[in-house]
């Protein structure tokens, strides 16, 4: 052992205003008692939460004090650990007595326990969790560790125990030592004096906050985190508890060490010490929810924390008149309630007395002063961006939010693929992309300029009810609906100033999902909200617009005629009848195409075998939830599922004599659900064949397209909102609804079917105007599958098919059968000069020349399957295709051929 | 007759404290043994209607799979937070990021054991499930 040093004057410490960090640390110790003695005034132990809730909402003074409580209490610990340090530094470890030494170094850790069992009493969520931490820590410890754990922490959730550890046995203990290390009962007037400036300036301008139970984020104490980023690492934490009683021994035992060994102690104390601190701030700056990465603007804890200066305004000054009961939503007081309590309009799902207001709209509702509740608000909740501190919350409706993130309704993927891939971008249509993350080449600026807000992810951030005009919106692009009421409200909101307390009747947030709230995206592109009502677009411009009821013009100018409604439409159904949520926000899966996540086909509910059905007792917890709050959750029931995913359909049943039917969701109204006809079923020769490309009745398709980029346009950037200079514009030659054309794709399950497709895109793409690009121009030619929602009961005729030149691919035209077996073809369209193809066709006239598919496997018709097809067109030239000759063909139509007339003339190759 | 020791009053102290700490320690052991002991364990009853897939509740985290019902303890087998949120079909620890899967397996650390399976009692009489945590 080293020998004792000369004695260090206090002069050689560090100071402050004259005071050394222990002085001031002493000071803090006793303003932290005093206010600590007051505090407990308000406090109550039996309900702990509620009773800090109400010093915030109801109690200025008492709010006061455990602000000045906390931040004595902090300043306290930071300067013990100065002071500490300052002693190390200066060596004077060997002044003391070795007995004083082991009490000093235990009255660190009190100091620490002191910290933890005030965090611990505020028994908000992150409180409530530090003390299970602790406890399995301290049972941990070899043989007394549950002794220890029971004694230092009571048992369940009882905080009587650590109240009487917090306010007695460690505060005396602490108090004993300080007196004995100091020789000082009181401290300095003068240091109390200077110590009580910053604490009250903090107080003040950074007033303590208390977490909501229901927030998504657990963190302990801020000087914990640095452990907290650890256990994030450690598999075995209680190698952690070793490590710590190793430093602390060696601490405990520094005398005994000589004076090299010690500075090497101490140096290795530094170094952890300043990488803890670095834990620290990764800890309270870089994680977040399940204590994942996140950067700190995105990280919502820093958001709603002490040093977030937006929470930086006290309202102790505030002169609060509280009358009235502030009410209490699921165990919590709520603020908000105190001034929005007679809001109506709301689903009983979201009613504000079941989850309050802080729920959806975040906020601080540990107050009734407007600005401070109001801080952090969620004006809009349901977008996306913020979606996981509102809807998708884990105590509302977990993991919808990333489901919906991955679904292609939010990424865009097979829009992003094949854009890029027109523009000669990629070669691959299934790649997965996320359209925010697009960049700036040329295929990605067409999208941002024209296609780019149709994303559900698309913030919205205006008051109001989904229109023809809406794009996106998160939660609300399905779930928002206003009444008249609370549009009428919201008009008057437009005109007093933001004055909220005038709103009387909130919009609803519920599962009336109607065809509207699809309309805005669905009536562009594939355009199927339109088809469905059956409407098709035309190239009329708003003042040509004859004035009957065959037109009609949608918000955004353009104009539409009346082609044939989807015989599901002329019935009743809407779009949501048929898709589920499993589809419309997706199953957590990344599609390449929306045909992958779509689930719900024609033979779901158009089947001749016998049902396939989930009993009402096993449906998944989703689809049970939604047929509750539909009416439709009855313990005998059965529902059909889908073939694909086996997917409930809650508003399918099935009757006890196997009868489906299905209930309109929003309707009510009830709709059986047909077999399919004979015709679609009898024999193999059609097995190919989707429902869809039968019962198709058209499709909008247009022909002539050019896009362009123009240097000179001012256009918009959809993702940003923001102007750009040069645009990409498009030109179409002309709309028309016809039937669509046929091909080959395979589905989703994998399976090779002849499905509906349109030119999608036939087109001059011309890129010489765009930034940097070479003069180029690229021809294209593809069609792509179509669903085009105009279903009709009758299928189209064989004829439309095997006779028809646009069904097999060729264009439209004339195609004629001659007499001497020879099939002809007249094109309609002139030949396109960078294919020598028509410009409405997707395949030569039985030959290979051909366009593509935007899809991986998608084709037109080859050589073989045309001559197949026209042979059969060759039979339908004379024979009706309900003739008993044409019916035996659907059986095996080989065979049929082998009893052809004399007077049947086969096609000749 | 040999001289009788003397002892300093200091000593003597410190050498009464030392032999009453035994006592002490005893009686504190003895009296936790029976405060833990007499602690009794939470009853709880699972709704009747049960819905299918992972329910919270209080202690318990259940997961209903067709007529299988399996409980398991909300306790992070890591350092014993409380699991109360699930996502893409993974039970996580909001504390240190563990992850479980619906049968309780840990699939991401820092946690390797799983989760606590606690045993479901059926009332033959009603049908009731209970189990106690």
């Amino acid at each position: 052992m080293s020998k004792k040093k000369e004695k260090i004057s206090p002069k050689m410490y560090s100071k402050i205003f004259g005071s050394t960090f222990g002085h001031i640390a002493f000071a803090s110790f006793f303003i932290a008692l005093l206010s600590g003695i007051f505090l407990s005034i308000f406090y109550d132990i039996k309900e702990p939460f509620d009773s800090i809730s109400m010093m915030l909402i109801a109690n200025p003074s008492a709010s006061f004090i455990r602000s000045l409580h906390y931040w004595s209490a902090q300043l306290f610990m930071i300067l013990i650990i100065l002071h500490v340090w300052d002693h190390l530094r200066k060596s004077t470890e060997m002044q003391v007595k070795r007995g004083v030494w082991i009490r000093l170094s235990i009255s660190i850790l009190t100091v620490f326990f002191v910290m933890l069992t005030g965090f611990i009493l505020k028994a908000d969520a992150d409180s409530i969790q530090a003390k299970r931490i602790l406890e399995t820590l301290l049972q941990d410890i070899p043989l007394i560790g549950s002794y220890l754990s029971f004694s230092l922490l009571g048992k369940g959730e009882d905080f009587q125990l650590i109240y009487v550890h917090h306010i007695a046995t460690t505060t005396i203990f602490v108090w004993i030592i300080i007196v004995e290390h100091v020789k000082q009962i009181w401290p300095n007037v003068r240091t109390l004096l200077y110590s009580l400036l910053p604490i009250i300036l903090l107080t003040l301008f950074y007033p303590s906050i208390l977490h909501s139970n229901h927030e998504p984020i657990i963190k302990g104490p801020w000087y914990f985190l640095g452990v907290q980023e650890l256990f994030h690492y450690m598999t075995y934490p209680e190698i952690i508890l070793w490590i710590f009683i190793f430093l602390f021994i060696m601490i405990v035992l520094l005398q005994k060490f000589d004076d090299n060994n010690r500075l090497r102690i101490k140096i290795f104390w530094l170094v952890i010490s300043i990488i803890y601190f670095v834990l620290i701030i990764i800890g309270y700056f870089f994680r977040g929810e399940n204590w994942e990465f996140v950067v700190p603007w995105k990280n919502n804890y820093f958001i709603n924390s002490n040093l977030n200066p937006i929470n930086n305004s006290a309202n102790y000054f505030t002169d609060f008149n509280v009358q009235n009961e502030i009410p209490k939503i699921m165990g919590e007081r709520e603020g908000c309630l105190y001034c929005h309590s007679d809001m109506e309009g709301f689903s009983p799902s979201h009613d504000p007395e079941a989850v309050g207001c802080a729920s959806c709209h975040q906020g601080n509702t540990f107050t009734i002063e407007k600005s401070l509740a109001h801080s952090n608000l969620i004006k809009i909740p349901g977008n996306l961006e913020t979606a996981n501190l509102s809807c998708g919350q884990s105590g509302c409706h977990p993991g919808i939010k990333e489901r919906v993130d991955k679904s292609i309704m939010n990424t865009m993927n097979g829009v992003i693929s094949v854009n890029r891939y027109i523009f000669g971008e990629t070669n691959n249509f299934d790649e997965l992309h996320y359209i925010t993350n697009i960049g700036k080449s040329a295929a990605d600026t067409h999208l941002r300029n024209l296609c780019a807000s149709c994303h559900i992810g698309n913030e919205k951030f205006e008051y109001g009810p989904i229109t023809e005009l809406s794009r996106g919106g998160g939660c609300n692009a399905c779930h928002l609906n206003y009444t008249i009421d609370a549009e009428k409200d919201l008009q008057k909101l437009s005109t007093s100033h933001a004055d909220t307390s005038i709103i009387k009747f909130h919009p609803s947030l519920d599962l009336n999902i109607s065809n509207n709230h699809c309309f805005g995206c669905h009536s562009r592109s594939g355009r199927i909200s339109t088809n469905y009502e059956g409407w098709h677009e035309t190239q009329l411009k708003e003042e040509e617009m004859p004035s009957d009821s065959l037109h009609r013009l949608l918000e955004d100018g353009r104009v539409f005629t009346f082609v044939e409604a989807d015989i599901h439409h002329q019935r009743g159904l809407e779009c949501i009848d048929c898709h589920n949520s499993y589809e419309l926000m997706g199953d957590g899966e990344s599609y390449a195409h929306q045909e992958e996540q779509s689930k719900i086909m024609c033979e779901d509910c158009h089947f001749t075998h016998s049902p396939n059905y989930v009993n009402n007792s096993d449906l998944d917890s989703e689809s049970k939830k939604i047929a509750k709050i539909r009416g439709f959750d009855f313990p005998e029931r059965k529902y059909l599922i889908t073939k694909k995913d086996s997917i409930p359909l809650i508003n399918t049943f099935i009757e006890e004599d196997n009868t489906p039917y299905l209930i309109g969701k929003n309707s009510k109204k009830k709709f059986n659900l047909n077999p399919p006809n004979f015709i679609c079923i009898e024999g193999k020769v059609h097995d190919r064949l989707t429902c869809n490309s039968c019962h198709t009745a058209w499709a909008p398709q247009c022909v002539g397209c050019h896009t362009e980029f123009d240097p000179n346009e001012i256009g918009i950037d959809h993702l940003t909102g923001e102007e750009t200079k040069g645009s990409w514009k498009e030109w179409v030659g002309e709309f028309i609804a016809e039937l669509p054309t046929l091909g080959v794709m395979v589905n989703s399950l994998g399976e090779e079917v002849i499905e509906t497709f349109v030119p999608g895109m036939i087109m001059t793409l011309d890129k010489s105007k765009f930034n940097g690009s070479e003069d180029i121009t690229i021809f294209h030619r593809l069609f792509a599958p179509t669903v085009a929602h105009t279903t009709s009961t009758k299928g189209r005729s064989c004829k439309s098919c095997h006779n028809d030149p646009l069904a097999i691919g060729y264009g439209r035209g004339e195609l004629k059968f001659s007499k001497s077996g020879k099939w002809e073809f007249q094109n309609k369209y002139v030949l396109d000069e960078h294919d020598q193809l028509p410009e409405d066709a997707w395949i030569g006239f039985l030959n290979d020349i051909q366009g593509k598919g935007t899809r991986t496997g998608a084709r037109p018709f080859a050589v073989e399957e045309q001559k197949r097809i026209l042979t059969v067109g060759a039979c339908l030239t004379c024979h009706d295709e309900s003739s008993r000759v044409m019916m035996e063909t659907l059986t095996d139509f080989n065979k049929s051929l082998d009893k052809v007339s004399k007077k049947c003339v086969l096609p000749v190759w | 007759m040999k001289k009788s020791e003397k002892i300093s009053r200091k000593k003597f102290l410190k050498r009464i404290t030392g032999w009453l700490s035994i006592p002490i320690a005893v009686l504190w052991i003895k009296g936790v043994d029976r405060s833990i002991s007499s602690s009794s364990k939470t009853k709880i009853i699972l709704p009747s209607d049960l819905p299918q897939g992972i329910s919270f509740m209080d202690k318990i985290i259940i997961n209903k799979q067709n007529e299988i019902v399996k409980v398991f303890s909300s306790s992070c087998t890591h350092l014993g937070c409380k699991i109360n949120s699930t996502r893409e079909n993974e039970l996580i620890c909001s504390c240190h990021g563990s992850k479980f899967n619906y049968e309780g397996k840990p699939i991401v650390g820092p946690a390797i054991k799983p989760l606590k399976q606690l045993e479901v009692l059926k009332s033959i009489k009603t049908g009731e499930l209970t189990v106690y945590v």
